[in-house]
Order: C-alpha cells, then sequence, then structure tokens
C-alpha cells in the first residue's frame, strides 16, 4: 500500500483526505461541493432507522387485535379484509405516524437546546417550553368548551411565547445561555402550576382526561393536523442543519467560536427559535411526553465522537423510543392504555441512569 | 532591526493592523482607553502590563470581539466592523487565554476547526483545507498526534494543537492571548520560537505575555499597557527601564543586558516603596 498522505502535492482530486479516513471521517464529494461526516455516526444513524423500522412493523401489527405477518404483508400491498385495513391505516397509521413525529420534534429541540446551553440538562420540559405550549392548548379548552383541547399550532405559539419571556427575563441569551436556563427553571414551576389551575378549571370528566393528555397522547391524531404539522417539521430540521454546522464549534470557548468568523448570538437565536417551534410541535401532536427530549441526546452522544452534535441521530431515537414506549403502553394492560409519557419516563429513566453509571466505571 | 531587513521580502514591514484612538468599555468602566497602534508584518508585538490594563481587551477588541466606544480598527486597511465576521475570520485568528474543548476530542479535528472560515455547510472539505492542516500540524510538529485525544496530550502537546487550529485558518495576523502561561520554560521557548518563525515568514504576530525576560527577548516591538493606555512602545532594548517596570507594576527591578546578545533581562528585586501623601 502506498501513503498518498506522505506527498505534499494535493492536486489530484481524491488524494487528500488519507488522513481524514484513518481519523475515522467519512467523506463526499460531487463536483465543488463536498460533505465530511463521522463514519461511525452514519452507521449509529442506518442501524437505528433499521430498529426504527422494526418498531414500525411492530406497532402496527400489535394491539388489542393483532395483525399476523401475513396479513400485514397483504395490507402493505392494498390488500386484506377492510376491518383490518381500517384499523391499520386509519387508526395505527396516523399513531405511529404522530409518534414519529413527535419523538423527532421534542429529540430535535432538546439536542438544539443542549448545544446552545452546552448543558446536558436544558431540554424544553425543564425550560418550561412545553408546559408553556401545553397551557396555550389549554386554554383552548377552556374558551371553546366543543373542543377537548385547541389546534396543535397552538403549541408551537405557546412555545415561542415562553421563549421571548424567558429571552426578556434572563436579559438576553447570555454566555452559553446559562441565564436562560436558571430562569427557564424558575419560569417552568409557574407555567406548571397555571395549567394545573386551568386543569382544575375543566369539569371533572374533561379534567382527567386532560390530565392523561398531559402525559402523552398519541390516540387521536389525523391526517389533518399530521400533514401540515410533518411539513412545518421537515422545514425546521432542513434549517437546523444549517444551524447545527456552526452550533457545532460551540464546545469551545465563546470568544474562541466568535473568532472563527461566527455571528455567535444570531447562531444561538436561530437555534432557540428552532428548538421553540419543534418543541411546541411536538407537544401539539403528542403531548408533552417527558424525557424524550432530554434523554435522546444524551443517549446519542455516549456513542459518537465529541465533535458530532448528533441531531439526525437523536431525531431516530427519540422517534423510536415513543413509538416503542407507546406500544408497551398499548400491549401491556390491552384494552386499557398507559399514557406514553409514563412509560417512557419508568423505563428510560432507570436506562439512562444506567448509561450514565457504566460511562463512570469506564472512566474510574 | 537588522535582523528583518534581511529578510528581503517586500511585504515585510506593511502595517498588518492599526488602530486608531481606540476605546473600548464595560459599562461606565474604560478598560481601554485612547489607544493607538501600529502592527507590522513580520514582526512580534508583544503586549505587558499588569493583571486588568486592558491587555486582553485590546487584543479581543482586534479580533472584534468587542464593539468598540470609540475609534477604529484597520486589518489590511479594511475597518473591521464594516467586515463580516466571517472575512475577519479569514484575516485574523484569535487563541483565547486557556482555550477549551472536550478532552475526547482528536487532534487532527481540533486542528480542523481552524478552517471553518473557509468551509461552508456545502464545501467542507477542499485540497486547500487539507493542506492548511498538513501545514499547521507539520510547523507545529504535532503530525505524529493527529488521531490521539486531547485528554491523553501533555499541557505542552497540548498548547502546540491549539497553535495548529491557529495556523490552519491561515490569517496574515495571528493574535495569541498568554500562549505560554501554562507551560515549563522548554516548551515556552518551543512556543516563542516558532512565534518568531511565523512572523519571519510574513505573518503579523501579536501575543500578550507576563513573562517580561521572555516578552524582552522575543518582541520586536513591546507595547506597555498600564490602567488601559499605552504607556510606551518600541524596541526592548530601547523602552525597558526600570522606570518603566516601576511605572507598570509598582516593582523595584534591574535591568540588565544578556552578555552575549545583549537583550534586556529583567530582575524583579522588590514592591515599590509607595510614596505617603
Amino acid at each position: 500500500m502506498t501513503q498518498p498522505d506522505n506527498a505534499l502535492t494535493h492536486d489530484t482530486s481524491n488524494s487528500y483526505y488519507p488522513r481524514l479516513k484513518r481519523a475515522g471521517y467519512g467523506y463526499f464529494q460531487l463536483a465543488q461541493w463536498s460533505v465530511i461526516f463521522s463514519k461511525r455516526a452514519l452507521y449509529l444513524y442506518l442501524l437505528l432507522w433499521l430498529v426504527l423500522l422494526i418498531a414500525g412493523v411492530f406497532t402496527l401489527t400489535q394491539g388489542s387485535v393483532t395483525i399476523s405477518f401475513h396479513d400485514f404483508w397483504l395490507l402493505c400491498q392494498g390488500q386484506g379484509q377492510s376491518a383490518q385495513q381500517l384499523l391499520m391505516w386509519e387508526i395505527r397509521w396516523p399513531r405511529l405516524l404522530a409518534g414519529v413525529v413527535t419523538g423527532v420534534a421534542l429529540a430535535a429541540a432538546g439536542t438544539l437546546l443542549q448545544q446552545v446551553t452546552q448543558n446536558w440538562l436544558s431540554s424544553p420540559e425543564v425550560l418550561g417550553v412545553n408546559e408553556g405550549a401545553t397551557f396555550l392548548l389549554l386554554l383552548g379548552l377552556l374558551l371553546s368548551p366543543v373542543n377537548m383541547l385547541g389546534p396543535w399550532w397552538l403549541a408551537p405559539l405557546g412555545a415561542v411565547l415562553v421563549g421571548v419571556i424567558l429571552a426578556f427575563l434572563a436579559g438576553g441569551i447570555g454566555g452559553r445561555g446559562y441565564q436562560i436556563l436558571l430562569v427557564g427553571v424558575a419560569l417552568a414551576y409557574f407555567t406548571r402550576a397555571m395549567n394545573d389551575l386551568l386543569i382544575s378549571r375543566a369539569t371533572a370528566q374533561h379534567a382527567s382526561a386532560v390530565h392523561s393528555w398531559t402525559l402523552g397522547n398519541l390516540a387521536n391524531s389525523d391526517y389533518t393536523e399530521l400533514m401540515p404539522a410533518s411539513l412545518l417539521l421537515m422545514i425546521c430540521l432542513v434549517s437546523a442543519i444549517g444551524v447545527v454546522w456552526h452550533l457545532r464549534l460551540f464546545k469551545l470557548m465563546e470568544s474562541h467560536v466568535q473568532s472563527l468568523g461566527i455571528a455567535v448570538r444570531k447562531v444561538q437565536f436561530a437555534a432557540l427559535a428552532l428548538a421553540l417551534v419543534m418543541a411546541g410541535l411536538g407537544v401539539g401532536i403528542g403531548g408533552p411526553i417527558s424525557f424524550v427530549a432530554i434523554a435522546a441526546p444524551i443517549l446519542v452522544a455516549r456513542w459518537l465522537p465529541p465533535q458530532v452534535l448528533g441531531l439526525g441521530n437523536s431525531c431516530m431515537l427519540g422517534a423510536t423510543l415513543v413509538i416503542v414506549a407507546d406500544t408497551i403502553g398499548r400491549v401491556v394492560l390491552a384494552p386499557n392504555e398507559i399514557p406514553v409519557g409514563v412509560i417512557t419516563s419508568l423505563l428510560g429513566g432507570p436506562f439512562l441512569l444506567w448509561v450514565l453509571l457504566q460511562e463512570k466505571e469506564v472512566k474510574h | 532591526m537588522g535582523f528583518i531587513a534581511g529578510e528581503g521580502s517586500k511585504t515585510l514591514m506593511a502595517v498588518a493592523i492599526k488602530v486608531e484612538q481606540l476605546q473600548v468599555n464595560y459599562g461606565s468602566y474604560l478598560a481601554v482607553d485612547n489607544v493607538e497602534l501600529q502592527l507590522k508584518v513580520g514582526e512580534v508585538t508583544v503586549i505587558v502590563g499588569p493583571n486588568g490594563c486592558g491587555k486582553s481587551t485590546l487584543l479581543q477588541s482586534m479580533a472584534r470581539l468587542h464593539r468598540p466606544f470609540q475609534g477604529q480598527i484597520w486589518v489590511n486597511e479594511q475597518d473591521i466592523w464594516q467586515l463580516r465576521p466571517a472575512q475577519v475570520a479569514k484575516q485574523l485568528a484569535l487563541l483565547p487565554q486557556s482555550p477549551e474543548a472536550p478532552g475526547e476530542m482528536s487532534v487532527l479535528t481540533l486542528i480542523q476547526f481552524g478552517r471553518h472560515p473557509h468551509q461552508g455547510l456545502f464545501r467542507q472539505w477542499s485540497a486547500d483545507d487539507e493542506q492548511a492542516v498538513q501545514e499547521a500540524m507539520a510547523k507545529t510538529g504535532v503530525s505524529n498526534l493527529a488521531n490521539r485525544s486531547l485528554q491523553a496530550l501533555s499541557g505542552g502537546q497540548r498548547q502546540r494543537c491549539w497553535l495548529a487550529m491557529v495556523l490552519a485558518q491561515q490569517t496574515p495576523v495571528v493574535l495569541l492571548d498568554e500562549p505560554t502561561s501554562m507551560l515549563d520554560p522548554g516548551h515556552q521557548l518551543e512556543v516563542l520560537q516558532l512565534v518568531r518563525t511565523l512572523a519571519r515568514q510574513g505573518k503579523a504576530m501579536v501575543l500578550v505575555l507576563h513573562d517580561l525576560i521572555a516578552a524582552a527577548r522575543f518582541a520586536d516591538n513591546l507595547v506597555a499597557m498600564r490602567n488601559g493606555k499605552v504607556v510606551a512602545s518600541g524596541a526592548p532594548r530601547e523602552i525597558l527601564t526600570s522606570a518603566l517596570v516601576r511605572q507598570l507594576y509598582d516593582i523595584e527591578a534591574d535591568i540588565l543586558m544578556s552578555p552575549e546578545d545583549d537583550v534586556p533581562v529583567v530582575v524583579a528585586k522588590s514592591l515599590a516603596t509607595k510614596e505617603v501623601a
């Protein structure tokens, strides 16, 4: 084998990345465009897609009524009994989609918030963003007794509203977003209390339904809200890719990041805005499912090299977490359901703890 | 100054940074007060002064990190506040004091970060990037550390990696805030010699140092600051006097000339006795 990286000539097209290659990077070039990526991140991403796919098939076929794999195959081809068709395409499929949208949105929001503040503890639920989104939905409920809750798009509005209040109270984003984190924790308690106040104003049977919704609920999703929500999520995610390109450097000191030509405040603002909208969107579709936003990025980071932000990976993991939790919640006590947020916390909490403790042992 | 004239390049002595009537304040506190400076290509400029004299602020202002209250900073005849941050980052690189990065990060990844101003979302790696990173690693002698993680390095090695990152930025002006403060004398010399070599190769190097002996030895242009003002500037052997040291640090010191090359050496003796009014 020749060692082309020892040569100091770099004019030939592909001879200039062996060093990167050995450092675990992949490289892709088309005309003047080029992309580098961590191979480990790519492999994990593909693996998570596979896991999500399996979880998806599982959630479509399992439940109070089980669909056999043979029937599932027929249904995928547009055949099968009409009752099963209805069950799969009108009930379970939108529910699966809602789970994916919620999981992706919350995990993406968590990733961005954690990176802006460079703090694993900051997530939309800790900062009160989810509570703000919930607040507007509950307000919708109170104002129009016909609807269960306000329309889904009230939730992103509520999240952004909380963000504006947060930024105002914190007097800006601050170095490493530290102020935002402090004020956010305090604000979350207040918003939570407001929500409880609203719930207590609802009639008795409403109140229990609303309370179970605040633990996460994917059951009532339909295409009329899933379509616009997915579209908005797509737009946010594509924008987030541009933000992540700069945000990946925020592990350095702020003055250092700035000296690399990055407008720090603008990037922070963009990341924060995207995080707020996505967190609200997730809440609007699936309810304020706890744990996903904070845990997915932390878990993913254990497997990724430190320069990789892992937005794509935590989105996949977030979706998988929600789907799996929802399926478990449906199956375990069928025909009764356990709210998805209860399962995510119940299973996710110990799992996260296990991962963190394992990390500690390795270091000692 | 003879050693500079001997280099023979036409760009030598061109002004890289011009600071005009610069005032920078934090709230009501004036950190940099009416500073005028000209920093030249091919020279090592060292800024010295007591803690809190505004030298780091001056350095950061030159890197466009603080918007000045008054005055201008020109980099290669362009006002830095007329440029976008990314454009400034192609002219000026700054290594902050005690920089931080995750310990698990690999050396190559860190150095690669220095290429950020030259890259884009759709132009993440080019032949220029590879060449710049290789050159930076060769100059700082970290080529064989490329795949090591930062936490596995000694302080001296790590500092050289930070320097490599700054060099990979390939800017005509390099600003270093106390690049030697954590290093033993051997590694200090290594860094300072590299700084001098880089200057001779055509960069304008600007350092903040606390070590007056090193400053006197490696500065072509010494800038002494106190209370935000430039007290003296010029060649060390012309401006470095006991009086200046007393004025800067309130200490009594002897200035000796080193026997072989006639470079001033500051020997601190005692705190200056304060006059009681």
